[in-house]
C-alpha cells in the first residue's frame, strides 16, 4: 500500500510539472521545451556534421588518385592490348556506354565519336583527368580503339 | 579550391547580388526582400535572362559577363559606400551566415571547397552543360542540339544552374572544376537564411528560427552541395508555399514566393507543374475572397511582383522557343504516352505496387516515418490538450491544407512519371527517387513548422501579444 501511495505521489508531481502543456500562461514554458528539444537536436546534428566531415576528409584524402581531384592535372595513356578486329570487348559491354560518355565529358569539346577507329587514342596521349564514379580511374576502361588504362597522373 | 578560384566565386557572389539588388530597387522590392539572400537568388535570374538573351541578340555571352558584371560591382561599390550601414549589415550577415554553416554542415562546406564532382547528374548533366556553355561562349545550339550529347545528357533541362557555372567559369577564365560549383554552396547559405527570415516573418525569435532552419536544412543535405539539382528547386517551392499561404502575408511575401517559384521553375522540368498549380491554386484564392469581398491587398499582385515574375518567366519561355526552334527534346515523351491512355492506364496497374514499394522504402531512409510521427504528434497536442489556445480551434489551417495537398500532389505527380517512363521502372526508381522525393519531405518539414506554432499558440503566426509566462 505505501509503494502504491509512494508512486502515486510521484505521479502527481509528474503531473503536476506537465501541467503547463494545457494551460495558456505556460505559453512560455511551452517555448522553452520547443528551444531545449530543438537546441539538443542541432547540437546532435552538429556532431554528426562534424564526424561526417572528418569520414569525407578521410576518403578522399586515402584515395591513392587525390591528386587527380585537382583541376588542371592531366593523365597519361597506356594501351594494355591492341583492338585488331575493332569490336568493342572489355570486362562488360554495358560498361562501354559509360565509358564513352565519361570519356567525352572529359574530352569536351572533343567528342568521342572522335575516339573512333580513324582517331584511336594513342598511348602516351594526355588527357585533364576528372574523377570517376561508375568507372575507377585506376582501373582499366574500354573504348573501340581498344583496352586501356590511364596510369599516371602528371602535375 | 585554389585562391583564384575562390576569388572567382566571390567576385561571382558580389556582381550577383549587385546585380539583384539594382533589379530589385528598380521594381520598388518591399523591405521583406531586402536582403543579400533575396538579391543573390535575383540576381542569378538576371544572369540567366542575360546569358538568353544573348542567344537571340547574338552576343557573346562573355561580353555580357563582364559588362553586366562590371556594371554591377560599379553599382555595388558605390552603393555600399553611399549606403554603409546598409552595407555592413549585409556584410555582418554573410559572415554570420559563414559561421553557421562552418559549425553547423562543416561537411557541406568541405563538400564545395574539396570535394570533385563524383554525382552522375552532377557531372554529366549540369555542370557539363555549364562546360558546354563556357566552351562556346554561350547556349549554343552546337551542343544542346546535338543528338549525340541529348541522347544522354537531357540537354532539354532548364539552365539555372550551368549558367551559374558558366559565369565563374568566365570569370575565372578557365573550366576550373572546383571553382564552377562554387555557387552550390552560397545557394544553400541563401537557402538557410531565407529560412531563416520566413520563421522569423511568421513570428519564430531568432534562437528557435535557427535552430529550425537548421533542422531543415539537414534533410537531404549533401544534394545541395553535391551537384544534383532537385534541392535547389525542392527549397524554392517549399519556402514559397511557406511564404504565400501563410495567414499574415503581406505584398512582399508574395513578391518573395514569385522570386522563389521563378528560381524553382528555371531548375528542373518538374518545378512546372509544381509552380503552376500553386499559381493556379493562387488566383482561385484571390477569385474567391475577391467574390466574397475581402480585397486585402496581400492577394493582388504588386508592381514588384510583376517585374519579378517577369524575370522569372521569361527565360523559361525563352528556352522553350530555344527548345522548339532547334528541336530539342526530353527523353520521357510523357506527353505522347499520355495521349495513348489504354496503354498508360495498364502500364499504372502494371507498375504502382514497385513504385509504391520503392516509394516507401526511401521514405523510411528518408526518415519521413519520424517526421510525420512529431508532424501527427504536435499536431494532436495543439488540439487535444492544449484547447485554451485559440489558434487550435480550426483542425487544419488554409496554409496547412495547402502544404498537405502539395505532399499528395507531389506523390500523384511521381508515381504517374514513374508509372509511364520508358526506362526499366526499377532503374529508373532507384537513380531517383531519393532525389525527387525531397519536395514532399520539405512539405512535411514545413507542416511540422506550423504544427509547433500552434504548440506554443502563434494566432494567425504571431506570437501572443505579451509574454504570458509566471
Amino acid at each position: 500500500m505505501r509503494w502504491v501511495t509512494h508512486r502515486l505521489s510521484h505521479l502527481q508531481t509528474v503531473i503536476r510539472m506537465t501541467e503547463f502543456i494545457r494551460k495558456p500562461e505556460g505559453c512560455l514554458q511551452r517555448r522553452q521545451l520547443v528551444v531545449v528539444v530543438l537546441g539538443a537536436a542541432v547540437l546532435l546534428y552538429a556532431v554528426h556534421a562534424w564526424r561526417s566531415a572528418f569520414e569525407l576528409r578521410s576518403t578522399f584524402s586515402s584515395l591513392p588518385f587525390d591528386a587527380c581531384f585537382i583541376p588542371g592535372m592531366v593523365a597519361t595513356v597506356e594501351f594494355l592490348e591492341a583492338d585488331s578486329d575493332s569490336r568493342v570487348y572489355g570486362p562488360s559491354l554495358e560498361a562501354s556506354p559509360f565509358v564513352f560518355q565519361r570519356l567525352s565529358e572529359m574530352l569536351y569539346p572533343v567528342q568521342y565519336s572522335a575516339l573512333s577507329e580513324a582517331n584511336p587514342l594513342v598511348a602516351g596521349d594526355r588527357y585533364v583527368l576528372l574523377p570517376e564514379d561508375e568507372v575507377p580511374v585506376a582501373s582499366e576502361v574500354v573504348c573501340q580503339a581498344g583496352v586501356f588504362r590511364i596510369m599516371k597522373v602528371l602535375p | 579550391m585554389s585562391g583564384l578560384d575562390v576569388l572567382a566565386v566571390c567576385v561571382y557572389a558580389l556582381s550577383t547580388v549587385a546585380l539583384g539588388a539594382l533589379f530589385l530597387l528598380a521594381v520598388a522590392a518591399p523591405s521583406l526582400l531586402r536582403s543579400a539572400a533575396v538579391a543573390y537568388l535575383a540576381g542569378q535570374l538576371i544572369w540567366l535572362l542575360l546569358y538568353q538573351l544573348a542567344i537571340w541578340m547574338h552576343v557573346p555571352a562573355t561580353m555580357v559577363v563582364w559588362g553586366a558584371g562590371g556594371l554591377g560591382l560599379a553599382w555595388g561599390a558605390i552603393a555600399a559606400w553611399r549606403s554603409r550601414w546598409y552595407a555592413l549589415r549585409w556584410l555582418l550577415g554573410a559572415l554570420l551566415l559563414v559561421a553557421i554553416v562552418a559549425c553547423c554542415f562543416p561537411h557541406a562546406l568541405y563538400t564545395v571547397l574539396r570535394v570533385p564532382l563524383i554525382e552522375w547528374d552532377a557531372r554529366s548533366i549540369w555542370l557539363f552543360h555549364g562546360k558546354a556553355i563556357w566552351v562556346h561562349g554561350g547556349i549554343a545550339p552546337d551542343y544542346f542540339a546535338d543528338p549525340s550529347f541529348a541522347r544522354w545528357s537531357h540537354t532539354d533541362y532548364p539552365l539555372l544552374l550551368p549558367v551559374q557555372s558558366a559565369v565563374i567559369g568566365v570569370l575565372r577564365g578557365e573550366w576550373s572544376e572546383m571553382a564552377v560549383k562554387g555557387f552550390l554552396g552560397l545557394n544553400f547559405m541563401a537557402y538557410l537564411w531565407l529560412l531563416h527570415a520566413t520563421l522569423v516573418r511568421r513570428g519564430w525569435s531568432h534562437l528557435l528560427s535557427w535552430c529550425a532552419s537548421i533542422l531543415m536544412m539537414g534533410v537531404a543535405l549533401a544534394q545541395y552541395v553535391n551537384g544534383y539539382a532537385d534541392n535547389h528547386y525542392a527549397m524554392p517551392l517549399a519556402l514559397a508555399a511557406l511564404l504565400a499561404f501563410q495567414p499574415n502575408r503581406s505584398a512582399g511575401c508574395g513578391a518573395l514566393a514569385a522570386l522563389l517559384a521563378g528560381i524553382a521553375l528555371n531548375v528542373k522540368n518538374e518545378a512546372f507543374p509544381y509552380v503552376l498549380l500553386g499559381a493556379v491554386l493562387w488566383g482561385l484564392l484571390w477569385l474567391v475572397r475577391h467574390m466574397r469581398g475581402h480585397r486585402k491587398e496581400s492577394w493582388l499582385p504588386t508592381r514588384c511582383m510583376w517585374g519579378i515574375l517577369l524575370v522569372g518567366v521569361v527565360p523559361f519561355c525563352l528556352w522553350l522557343l530555344f527548345r522548339s526552334v532547334h528541336g530539342v527534346e526530353g527523353d520521357l515523351h510523357l506527353g505522347s504516352r499520355l495521349l495513348t491512355p489504354g496503354a498508360s492506364i495498364s502500364l499504372w496497374i502494371q507498375r504502382a505496387p514497385v513504385i509504391l514499394d520503392a516509394m516507401g522504402r526511401m521514405h523510411v531512409q528518408l526518415h519521413t516515418p519520424l517526421l510525420f510521427g512529431m508532424v501527427l504528434a504536435l499536431t494532436l497536442w495543439a488540439r487535444v490538450l492544449a484547447k485554451d489556445v485559440r489558434a487550435t480551434s480550426d483542425v487544419l489551417t488554409g496554409e496547412e491544407h495547402v502544404l498537405w495537398g502539395g505532399v499528395v500532389v507531389t506523390h500523384l505527380l511521381l508515381l504517374s512519371v514513374y508509372g509511364l517512363t520508358p526506362y526499366d521502372v526499377r532503374w529508373h526508381l532507384g537513380t531517383s527517387l531519393s532525389r525527387l522525393l525531397v519536395l514532399p519531405v520539405l512539405l512535411l518539414a514545413g507542416l511540422g513548422v506550423c504544427a509547433v506554432e500552434k504548440v506554443l499558440g502563434y494566432q494567425g503566426n504571431r506570437p501572443p501579444s505579451e509574454p504570458v509566462g509566471k
